[in-house]
């Protein structure tokens, strides 16, 4: 790690003593680490370890948070959660969120990035360009669901579809917002093998397309097969890091899993 | 014949109420101060007509701008809070809003109400209140145009996002804060015209004709159209005007009038939250979870 | 100043007594039940009519309680529990429960009319006594007790195991549904004992005062003030909030113009609203 406080291009984010308390219970204590850009980080851990706290406190939704984050040399500390989104962070979240009473479309162009067409008096005032600005916005959400396999009726609700096709309108949306960095927490949740091995090649795929991500995960299986390294966390702390196999390999980890239960 | 013009005149009047707190309750909002801000507008209109003697379009704007300015006025702390908080908060200001008209006597003269209120100059006599209907229809249509086009925009996606899921909307880097305000805004603004046509109509006004439970009205009229529908608004409006005169043919004491409406009003909340909470021809099923 | 003082205690007690049921409601249904002053009305007509037809207080009182205390049944048994088979928002709750407010309140005026009505009291009641430069009746020395009694007695109850049901119940419903609590049966519980306050309140203020049917909206408005003030939810603060609010509201009778007494009263909460959405204290 540099520590002569010039920022290395090749870092895109990076933490610094980060704690998380809520209500007096401490969920993340003095965590430093960082996420070199185009690669995939891994934030493994029992449940109650924190990684979930981690994500809310880089969107600027964690109560009490001290320490520092970094993003491309900027920090996101005193931002609101729309200005740190508008940097480039994009989240899919643990639980599906997907808009069901609005269209599949619809869904995916309000991922997209703010624009002059949704002010207000564009609303009124239309422009040709700003026509244009819309017919564009709609063919690339057409792309985005085509590359994520979803080819239905993109006017049907999005409440019709099955949970792993809104799985799948969540990660359309979320690359929609053309993010640098994209928080994902547990995407594999809920699928079975096929749909687990999906996602991955999906998570490989926008990697190579030169985003970065950090990735909470319980399953191994994804974990060995996407991540460049991970982070272990336990009650908070981080217990290692390092590459998939050596980490998953070493006693103190084992244990903290065995130890809460947790099957690997 | 004269007495429909009236009750479609009402109709009218109250469509544009109705629409622009559709349009509110769009992104999510429940407001319960709409009828304050019509109140507010009606006096201040009225004030402008009746002791400064402007025409009728200067009073009309002036009103507009005044309701638009108190409502941001509102809007802005009110909208940090939750929902079921935020529809406190407003019905709040409806409660003192209702006190203001009924005893700040220095500008709204109290109970006696302002009379004499002068209305637009029409180019020609026609038959009784025609003239009238043309102008609140011409203003309804508009309205309703307006928030129509508004909601089929980007921007009014933005807003429908923002009332199913506003976390979402936030993730996607916008201040749905400030939608949210200007939406508000906007409504706002249409409550003064309202106010004012319903003023220059009458031409008396008086506190009763603004209650907190004229907000509740409006919030019904809403309800049972079903949000996001502005054709329902507008069906929802006609009900609960037309209602209440067709209990005036049963020739009920006024008191027991009163308090009939508002017993049916109460049931029509009761009954449209147990049985269809999006309304009549509502589509968003935005208030449940 | 002392008679303000005395005037705040019987104030607050009123006050509390509605205020107690509505956070009790907030903290196990979490939403604002706007058809609580329902029951503060229902209670106060009904102490009036056994009042009129000769009863006693202490039986007056009762009996309007136990109907109070079934108009929540009713209201939960009917209303709220087919709501929450929808999961339906706590908006929903909201315009629902100002339904009931409506049709219960008109339904009171058109039975009774809409005037004032002027409870029946005897006269050992009226008399009044003088410490220390304030005056009070026996009438107010009896709210005052009634209020204590009651307010113990629930947290009493809260204590025993019932009571700590319902505490899990508002605590983290899912827990407490797979610990197998019935959910319905403690929701009636919570109605009906709120309600039973608050109609007992009912006939205590048309004691103190009259009854009208609007007194279920103010009843309803103060309540909520009084909650907010101490923190939604949170019963210790609810008493703090009362206390303040009565203290409040005499000082306002003298200070402060009759008709602008509500609003202020409002503004005040608004302000504590906007400024610190969680109340005086916060909220659990």
């Amino acid at each position: 790690m540099r520590t002569d406080g010039e920022h290395d291009p090749g870092i895109i984010l990076s933490v610094s003593n980060l704690t998380v308390a809520y209500n007096g219970n401490i969920a993340v204590s003095s965590l430093t680490f960082e996420v070199t850009r185009g690669r995939i980080l891994g934030l493994v851990g029992p449940n109650g370890a924190g990684k979930t706290s981690v994500i809310n406190a880089l969107l600027g939704i964690a109560p009490k948070v001290t320490g520092s984050i970094l993003l491309a040399g900027s920090s996101l500390r005193d931002l609101r959660s729309y200005q740190i989104v508008r940097l480039g962070i994009r989240v899919v979240t643990q639980q599906t969120q997907t808009l069901n009473a609005m269209s599949v479309l619809e869904n995916v162009l309000m991922g997209m990035p703010e624009d002059e067409s949704d002010r207000f008096v564009s609303a009124f005032f239309w422009k040709k360009a700003l026509t244009k600005g819309e017919t564009k916005r709609k063919a690339d959400a057409l792309a985005l669901l085509s590359l994520v396999g979803l080819n239905g009726d993109p006017d049907a609700p999005a409440g019709g579809l099955s949970y792993g096709q809104k799985k799948r309108l969540e990660i359309a949306r979320t690359l929609a917002g053309e993010p640098t960095v994209l928080l994902m927490d547990e995407p594999t949740a809920g699928l079975d093998t096929g749909g687990v091995g999906d996602v991955c090649q999906m998570l490989k795929a926008i990697r190579s397309s030169g985003k970065t991500i950090l990735l909470v995960e319980h399953n191994m299986e994804a974990v060995r097969d996407v991540c460049d390294e991970i982070i272990v966390m336990d009650f908070g702390k981080m217990i290692a890091f390092g590459k998939p196999e050596e980490v998953l390999a070493n006693p103190r980890v084992l244990e903290a899993y065995i130890g809460r239960g947790e099957h690997g | 014949m004269d007495y429909i013009i009236h009750i479609l005149i009402l109709i009218g009047i109250y469509a544009i109420l109705s629409i622009s707190l559709n349009l509110v309750a769009s992104a999510g909002i429940i407001s319960v101060a709409h009828g304050a801000l019509f109140g507010l507008g009606a006096y201040v209109y009225a004030v402008l007509g009746a002791t400064f003697h402007l025409p009728f379009s200067v009073a009309l704007v002036f009103s507009s701008l005044a309701t638009t300015f108190t409502g941001i006025l509102l809007a802005v702390p009110s909208l940090r809070l939750k929902g079921d908080y935020l529809a406190l908060a407003t019905f709040g200001f409806a409660i003192i809003a209702y006190d203001i008209f009924d005893n700040l006597l220095l500008f709204t003269k109290g109970p006696m109400g302002i009379t004499d209120i002068q209305g637009p100059d029409f180019p020609f006599q026609v038959h009784g209140k025609t003239w009238y209907l043309f102008l609140v229809t011409a203003f309804a249509v508009v309205t309703y145009l307006l928030a129509r086009r508004l909601l089929q925009s980007p921007w009014g996606r933005v807003i429908r996002a923002i009332s199913e899921k506003e976390s979402l909307v936030t993730f996607s880097g916008r201040n749905t804060y400030r939608y949210k305000l200007v939406t508000f805004a906007f409504a706002s603004f249409w409550t003064g015209v309202a106010g004012s046509l319903y003023s220059s109509y009458l031409s008396y006004i008086h506190p009763s004709n603004f209650l907190p439970m004229t907000s509740i009205l409006i919030l019904c009229m809403v309800v049972a159209g079903g949000m996001g529908s502005l054709t329902g608004s507008i069906l929802g409006t006609s009900i609960f005007i037309c209602v209440p005169e067709v209990l005036r043919f049963l020739n009920l004491p006024s008191s027991v009038a009163g308090n009939t409406n508002e017993l049916l009003f109460g049931l029509a909340l009761i009954l449209f939250m147990l049985f269809k909470p999006q309304g009549i021809l509502g589509k968003y099923l935005s208030l449940n979870e | 100043m002392a008679q303000v003082l005395v005037n705040s205690l019987f104030d607050a007690s009123l006050i509390l007594l509605v205020a107690l049921g509505f956070s009790l409601v907030y903290r196990t249904a979490r939403f604002f039940h706007l058809g609580h002053g329902a029951t503060f009305a229902v209670g106060g007509y009904v102490t009036y009519l056994l009042l009129f037809l000769g009863s006693n207080i202490a039986f007056a009182l009762i009996v309007a309680g136990l109907i109070g205390g079934l108009c929540g049944f009713a209201m939960e048994g009917f209303l709220y529990k087919r709501l929450r088979r929808r999961r339906s928002s706590s908006l929903i709750y909201l315009i629902a429960s100002l339904g009931v407010l409506l049709v219960v309140q008109n339904l009171l005026a058109l039975l009774f009319g809409s005037e004032t009505h002027v409870l029946q009291i005897p006269e050992a009641l009226e008399s009044s006594t003088r410490l220390s430069g304030a005056l009070f009746t026996n009438a107010q020395v009896m709210i005052v007790a009634v209020a204590i009694a009651l307010v113990s007695l629930l947290f009493v109850f809260l204590k025993t195991r019932m009571g700590l049901f319902l505490r899990s119940l508002s605590d983290n419903p899912f827990l407490a549904r797979a610990m197998g609590i019935d959910v319905d049966r403690m929701m009636l519980a919570v109605f009906g004992i709120g309600s039973f306050l608050a109609a007992v309140a009912g006939g205590l203020t048309g004691m103190e005062t009259t009854i009208r049917p609007a007194m279920g909206f103010s009843g309803t408005l103060y309540a909520m003030l009084a909650c907010i003030m101490g923190g939604m939810g949170n019963l210790a603060g609810t008493i703090v909030g009362s206390v303040l609010l009565g203290v409040a509201r005499s000082a306002s009778v003298t200070f402060i113009a009759p008709e602008w007494r509500d609003s202020i009263a409002l503004m005040v909460v608004l302000i504590l609203l906007f400024v610190k959405p969680g109340g005086i204290i916060r909220s659990s």
